[in-house]
């Protein structure tokens, strides 16, 4: 028996209204292994460089992991991947929660969605009942509303993912949100526009079956010996959360401060997690099989942000809307990020579109009559709000910055690109490659675009360790050598979690590779070799490079933001650094087995058993 | 005055104490006490008898205090 899968997906052709149950063979499973890649298989099959990402012929695939399901540490995630909108290439997102869990306790790994409604629905799951619903009652609520209405009909016990009126509005900043006001979000790539251009509103799951585990009682062993060490390793992040590193990355020259252009800034103390914990915070959020809990609860219950209550801001969100725009208010970032939740927009690309805005408005590069009476000047609080509601009902200004800042500089012409802050059309997270030399390769090669996930090398520039591969101390984060090869393994690594569901904070556990090894023999019986496994990343990385080189991608993509290549902070962490992106980029080539236009090879590809996929 | 003091395993060694009881300056806070042990207020969370309070915050007798390291990410 194997364990970990139910070896089933559910296929929903929304265009002819049938749902048909497919079977997955093992084969198949080892080689791509779930979430991540798994998903990338189905697309690279079903889609190439000239589908239209809002059309019918984008499939919106949900994939859990092996591990979601179980009681493996982290594992309550899954993955949603489509042709993104945004950027036009291969787009993906992951989410924590309790979503990925509920399809795996309906009987499923697995569910992809294609074609069009012809009308508002919604897709119910219930184990062997699988039913599209009329959406008309819940069209046009936000997220939370969708998530309450949602269990009022269909009971607690059910488990929502859906979209805000800015899917609905096919905004290509529109994230998909899940659990309600506890909003785990699939927030990168406006997958949630894919979402709403199917006339999708929602996607429900609910059940009783177990994930099969092969040897359960060995797995309960090593969790009881594991577990204790990750959250111990992990405590941080448990009493405050993603933003208690807040003050700290400013310190470092990391936190992105008024669109990446300034140094320092002496207001962070007051935007960070330890002042979160101080007043709002009510208490801590754990996903699905998570022993950290680093999430956020949060309640204001007076002044200007009264009413806020359920998921308070992340790291992202604080760096993104708070210091890239200059907003100081800790309870206005709250209260600005929990409409981005319920509207169903991205954090990082609302806060990374309004800063460009600010930065175009100070240089009077806007069109004059788009803003009507707003302000749009650094740190206008007002401001930022206002701008999140027109962007979400793409009014005004806001129909301009739906399209993301890419797109959007490229419509306004003239210098306006200089201050968009992006790589293939994703906007930079809240992480700068000018304090973590190793970043600027990853933003630049993420295929997804400029994302600190993908890769995530900077967690071994600061605490982070993989013995495996020889990193037993965390790197210095101003070297260059090795670099390349640094986001060559990291890359691979991350894409194994993305596709077995860990969370990558299991890294900072000590989750390791050994660890991994372990569980797969435990949950699905499967004996593999760290080399092995490796080679299963760097299969699935390869991959998603693959289906972007199909969209025109090559090396003239794979670039920084002028502004981070070539403008320091000058600030106290990173005073004149500048990451030496050639050398390093060039490493990186050579590392995967790319050719000089950064395409992989015939060589590459044999290896990997890619050649003919 | 005496103070119940756990740190993170990764800080030990970093100080120049062990963990176990304290003896402190009385109306010492806890940005002071940090001083004295030689940490970087911003790479650490410090609770006081469990809770997160400010850095000004003045310890007391008998207080429980546990240090632990900030983790970037997110």
């Amino acid at each position: 028996m194997l364990g970990g899968y139910f070896g089933k997906i559910i296929n929903i052709d929304l265009t002819e209204e049938k749902v048909e149950i497919e079977e997955l063979d093992e084969k198949l499973l080892k080689k791509y292994l779930g979430g991540s890649g798994l998903a990338t298989k189905i697309l690279y099959d079903e889609t190439d460089g000239d589908t239209e990402p809002l059309g019918p012929e984008n499939p919106l695939i949900y994939m859990t992991g092996p591990f979601t399901g179980t009681k493996v540490p982290v594992s309550g995630r899954h993955q949603i991947v489509a042709k993104s909108p945004l950027t036009d290439i291969f787009g993906e997102g992951d989410a924590g929660g309790r979503w990925g869990q509920g399809l795996k306790k309906a009987g499923y790994d697995g569910v992809v969605v294609r074609g069009r409604a012809s009308k508002p629905i919604y897709i119910w799951i219930k184990e062997k009942e699988i039913k599209i619903l009329d959406g008309k009652e819940i069209w046009g609520l936000d997220t939370y509303e969708t998530d309450r209405r949602i269990k009022e009909k269909h009971g607690e016990a059910c488990i929502t993912s859906c979209i805000g009126p800015a899917g609905e509005n096919q905004v290509l900043l529109a994230s998909i949100m899940h659990d309600g006001s506890d909003a785990r979000a699939v927030g990168r790539c406006g997958l949630g526009a894919v979402m709403g251009s199917k006339n999708l509103k929602a996607i429900v799951v609910e059940g009783t079956v177990a994930t099969p585990v092969v040897d359960r009682e060995a797995l309960t062993i090593s969790l009881k010996q594991e577990v204790p060490k990750i959250v111990e390793k992990t405590k941080g992040l448990k009493l405050l959360g993603t933003s208690g590193g807040t003050v700290m990355s400013e310190e470092l020259g990391d936190l992105p401060i008024r669109n990446f252009k300034q140094g320092n800034w002496d207001k962070v103390e007051g935007i960070s997690g330890q002042r979160m914990a101080e007043t709002i915070l009510k208490k801590n959020y754990y996903c699905g099989s998570c022993p950290i809990g680093c999430g956020r609860e949060v309640e204001i219950t007076e002044g200007a942000y009264r009413g806020v209550k359920g998921a308070g801001p992340e790291y992202e969100t604080i760096g993104m809307i708070g210091s890239n725009c200059l907003v100081e208010d800790l309870e206005a970032i709250a209260y600005a990020g929990e409409m981005c939740n319920r509207l169903g927009m991205d954090t990082i690309s609302v806060g990374a579109v309004i800063a460009f805005a600010m930065e175009l408005y100070e240089h009077e590069l806007l069109p004059k009559d788009s803003l009507g009476d707003i302000a749009l000047t650094w740190g206008n609080e007002k401001a930022v709000i206002a701008l999140i509601e027109k962007i979400a009902h793409k009014e005004g200004i806001g129909e301009l910055l739906a399209l993301g800042t890419k797109k959007a500089a490229e419509r306004i012409g003239g210098i306006a690109s200089e201050f968009a802050i992006h790589v293939k059309g994703l906007e930079a997270p809240a992480h700068d490659p000018r304090a973590f030399n190793s970043l600027a390769v990853g933003y630049a090669t993420g295929n997804r675009g400029a994302c600190h996930l993908q890769g995530a090398s900077y967690f071994f520039e600061k605490t982070a360790t993989m013995p495996e591969l020889g990193y037993t101390e965390p790197q210095d984060r101003f070297a260059t050598e090795g670099k390349g090869i640094l986001n060559y393994h990291s890359q691979n690594i991350m894409g194994l979690m993305d596709s077995l569901k860990l969370c990558k904070f299991g890294i900072y556990g000590g989750i390791n590779l050994t660890m991994m090894l372990e569980w797969i023999h435990h949950v699905i019986g499967w004996e593999m070799t760290v080399e092995e496994l490796l080679e299963t990343g760097e299969r699935i990385f390869n991959l998603k490079r693959m289906y972007n080189v199909k969209c025109g991608i090559s090396r003239k993509d794979d670039i920084l933001p002028m502004r981070l290549l070539s403008q320091p902070r000058r600030d106290t962490g990173t005073g004149s650094n500048l990451a030496p992106f050639g050398k390093m980029l060039n490493e990186y080539y050579e590392a995967r087995g790319w050719d000089d236009l950064g395409i992989p090879t015939e060589a590459t590809l044999q290896r990997l058993q890619l050649k003919n996929e | 005055m005496k103070i119940v003091l756990r740190l993170h395993h990764s800080l030990k060694g970093k100080v120049p104490i062990e963990d176990g009881i304290l003896q402190i300056k009385e109306n010492m806070t806890v940005e002071q006490l940090l001083k004295q042990l030689d940490l970087k207020r911003t790479t650490v969370v410090v609770t006081i008898n469990k809770k997160i309070l400010p850095k000004e915050t003045t310890i007391e007798e008998n207080d429980s205090i546990e240090i632990y390291p900030i983790l970037i990410g997110g």
